[in-house]
This record gives structure tokens, sequence and C-alpha cells, in this order.
């Protein structure tokens, strides 16, 4: 898989400005999660691998939205799970943020072991967030995530809420998914 | 609907200048020792709604109601489906909030309603589901490290958000880490927590700009985590147990104040409340004045 340049420079930035020695992005596929980015000197093995969504640091931050900023013992198996184990990295210190686009989250953005052996900090935090949104939105215009699609009856049900919070766009709405299904 | 306001800065307070008050009024005996001296937080139940909770894991100590639990899944439709019982905690988070909790009211009862876990991506359906069922429960506390983003869902969770207010049940929520709008902690019926600098567990703040009201250790905290171990870990899902655990110990200690008043008590604690210069007279004086008079005019009704 060719790195994009444009993904590899957001990974490469939150990395130098976090202080990190190595860092990747995530975008969800399905139930797991791809590698489709990584600064540091094992990036190049673990570009295109896949992790398990449902689990690990990446995997509470993708379902939750919130970010993850942990340190553990320098053993620490659990923050090990996911990208740095296949990278054979054991990592004292994890940062990771949710790539949201709108009200979805698209990927993660995850960095590990800042210089110094300190912990990430809230500043770090709002740095990675930051940069997060625009690969989110990066992603999402190369094609390399896609928004959760909802099931026909959540969409329903969305569009029930809608109609009773906001009538008004609720008919600019609907009109809209009308005109397109008829078209369909 | 229209588009909330967002906070006018970010929910972290970096300078903290900007919690000192220039002036506060003070509600006289009101201070941290009427408020939860020698409280545990016996007789306060809370619920933490999140990834689900280590029942087991040696920091809490026995605490948690395992069986009285529950898992929330969300069906192919959509549909949240309630599994009861016990459950594991799929990352260590909510086990890291309920230890927090533990840690400030120790003989307070935990259950962990869990929406958080594999398969659970995303379902906004799920979160107001485990937190609509914290309420029907009845819950003294809920406490909910967790937002949406997701604004279509804004609507149900102010109705469920409200429901708790009425019902008596303390929802604690963490502001968004981000300057971005989060729900359910924009609403006046929570109480939504941020950071602080603090590193003393007890010592929080009125934040005099909201929606985030208060602000509470939650920059590398030590922390249970699951599998029984510990991690250090920064954010505002820290700073919300903190609260919810100082809010435990006063429910237990005055179990007859409602939402509200438990928000006054908080306020009226707060470390930059308590420190404020205060004004000529006293509220107290007030208040007390106000009941003389009361008093006086059911006398002359008798």
């Amino acid at each position: 898989m060719a790195p994009d340049p444009v993904l590899h420079a957001l990974v490469r930035a939150v990395t130098d400005v976090t202080g990190a020695s190595a860092g990747w992005l995530l975008a969800r596929a399905g139930d797991e999660l791809e590698v489709v980015a990584a600064q540091g000197s094992e990036a190049a093995a673990v570009l295109g691998a896949r992790v398990t969504a449902g689990a690990g640091t990446a995997g509470y931050v993708v379902a939750s939205g919130q970010p993850l900023a942990l340190s553990g013992a320098a053993d620490d198996p659990r923050l090990a799970e996911g990208v740095p184990a296949l990278m054979g990295r054991q990592p004292a210190t994890v940062l990771c943020v949710a790539c949201e686009v709108g009200d979805d989250v698209v990927g993660a953005l995850e960095v590990i072991d800042k210089a110094g052996g300190g912990a990430f900090s809230f500043d770090d935090v709002e740095l990675a967030t930051l940069l997060a949104g625009i690969a989110g939105t990066a992603l999402v215009a190369r094609g390399a995530s896609v928004p959760d699609v909802p099931a026909p009856a959540e969409l329903a049900a969305g569009l029930h809420r809608l109609a009773d919070a906001d009538p008004p766009q609720y008919a600019a709405v609907a009109a809209a998914l009308d005109a397109l299904l008829h078209r369909a | 609907m229209t588009e909330p306001a967002l906070p006018p800065r970010p929910a972290y307070t970096r300078e903290s200048i900007v919690l000192r008050l220039p002036r506060a009024v003070s509600f006289g005996e009101l201070d941290p020792e009427w408020a939860w001296g020698g409280s545990t937080g016996a007789g306060v139940r809370v619920a933490v709604v999140d990834s689900g909770v280590e029942a087991d894991h040696p920091a809490l100590e026995g605490s948690v109601d395992a069986d009285a639990g529950v898992a929330i899944t969300v069906d192919d439709d959509g549909n949240p489906v309630e599994v009861p019982g016990a459950h594991r905690d799929d990352f260590g988070h909510g086990t890291a909030c309920a230890g927090i909790i533990h840690s400030i009211a120790p003989a307070a009862r935990i259950t962990s309603v869990k929406v958080l876990g594999s398969g659970l991506t995303g379902k906004a359906a799920g979160f107001l589901r485990g937190l609509g069922w914290a309420v029907e429960q009845g819950f003294d506390i809920i406490n909910l490290s967790l937002g949406t983003t997701r604004r279509d869902w804004a609507l149900p969770f102010y109705e469920v958000c409200d429901e708790a207010y009425f019902r008596g049940s303390l929802v604690v929520t963490a502001a968004n880490n981000v300057t971005r709008a989060s729900f359910p902690s924009l609403y006046a019926s929570v109480v939504s927590v941020a950071c602080n600098l603090a590193t003393d567990p007890m010592r929080f703040h009125f934040n005099p700009e909201p929606p985030t009201e208060f602000l509470a250790r939650g920059i590398d905290v030590d922390l249970a985590w699951r599998d029984g171990g510990r991690m250090r870990g920064t954010g505002n899902s820290y700073a919300a147990p903190h609260i919810a655990g100082i809010a435990a110990l006063i429910r237990s200690k005055h179990p007859e104040l409602r939402p509200f008043q438990v928000k006054a008590v908080l306020w009226a604690t707060a470390a930059n409340v308590q420190e404020a210069p205060r004004p000529a007279g006293r509220l107290t004086n007030v208040l007390r004045s106000a009941t003389t008079s009361i008093r006086a005019t059911t006398a002359l009704r008798r």
C-alpha cells in the first residue's frame, strides 16, 4: 500500500508536536481498524495492517469518541495491544484520539512514548485532537474510511427524532430523501 | 433545533487565576465539614454508565453490586437490548471511574451500566438506554464520563436528564475534552465537570463559565484499570467521578437533598468559593432574616 502524503504529513505533525517516538493513523474498516499512515522506525512494517476495533486503547477511543492519555508500568502488556504489538513495541505511554467527521468517528490517531519518558499532557490531547479532526476529513476525502451507514430502522428512528425536535429541518431532509429515493 | 452555545473557554482551565473569584457570598456554616464531614457514602447507590466495571478488581474492595448491573447491546435495527447481570469491562475505563468513586466514597454501592464494548461503536441508542435504565432504577448518583456529539440525540438526552433531575438522581457528566458540543454535558439538569490542576482528589472548583460548572482532578490520575491492574490517565473522564464521589458523600450525610440542592452544596464547598473574599453581610444573615419573617407571618396567621 502506497503511503498517502497528506495522511503521512498529519501523522508526522502529531508525532512531532506531542514529542512522541512513533505514531499512526487508523481508519475504520468495518469491525477493524486499518493503519493507513505511520511515523517511526517500524512504520513500514505496520502500514496496511489491521487490528480489531473492539478492544484496546484505540478500540475504546473509536467506540466512545473520547481521548485516552495513559501511562503505565514499562512492561504493561495492556499498552501494547493493537498496533504496538504488531511493531514489537512495548510503549510506556500512549495517547489516542478520535478522528471525527461531523458526528461520526472514522478513525483514530495514536502516538506512543513521549520523549523524556513523561506522560502525555492535556495540551498534547488538545493538539492531537485538533489534528485528528483534519485527519478524519482527509480519511473520508481519500475514501480510506467511510462513516457508519445506519440500518434502515435506525435511519427511520433518526427521522422520527428529527421530526419531533426540528420540524422545518425534518421537512428539508425528508424532501431531499424522498427525491433521492424516487430517483433511485 | 438551534446550535447550543459553546463554552467560551476550553473545558480545561489552564490558568488557575481564572478560578480565583473576586468575591463570593457565603452560606454561613455550609462548608466541607458540614457537607460531608464523617461521611463514607453509606446508603448511597451510584451507577457508572461506561464500558463495564471489573467487579472483582482489588481496588474496588467488593463495592460493586455485579449481579445488579446491566449491559446494553444494540440489535441490527439499532434498538437497544438490556442484558441484566454481571459483565466484564472490555476496556478499563469504567473500572477507572468506579475506582475513583470508591476511593472517595468507600461505603457507596456501585452498579455498572455497560454501554460501551465490542460492537457498540457509536451507538448513541445504547448509551441513552443505559442512562434511562439508571434513572428508572432510582440511583442516587449516575456517573457519565461519556457523551455523544450527535445532535439528533440531543433532545432524547435532554428528556432523560430532566427525568433524572425530577426523580432525584444526580447525573454527573464529563465535559468534552475539546471545545465541542457534547450531550448531555451541556444541560443545566446535570453536573458537568472538567479538569483542574489539583492533585488533591477533594479539591474542586466552581467554574463561573458554564455549561461546565465544576472542575476537579483529572490530570495524571492513578487509576484502577482492567485485569486487576492500574494505569495513569489524563482527561475530563476522570474529573467527573471525583465529583460523583463527593456528591455521594454529601447525599449519604444529607439524603434529603434534591439534585439542585446538591449542586448548590457543591458550589458552596468548592475551593475557590470557600477561599474567595466575602462581601459585607452574608447570605446567611439574609436567609435568617427571611426565615424569622416567615415564622412571624406564620405565627400571625395561626
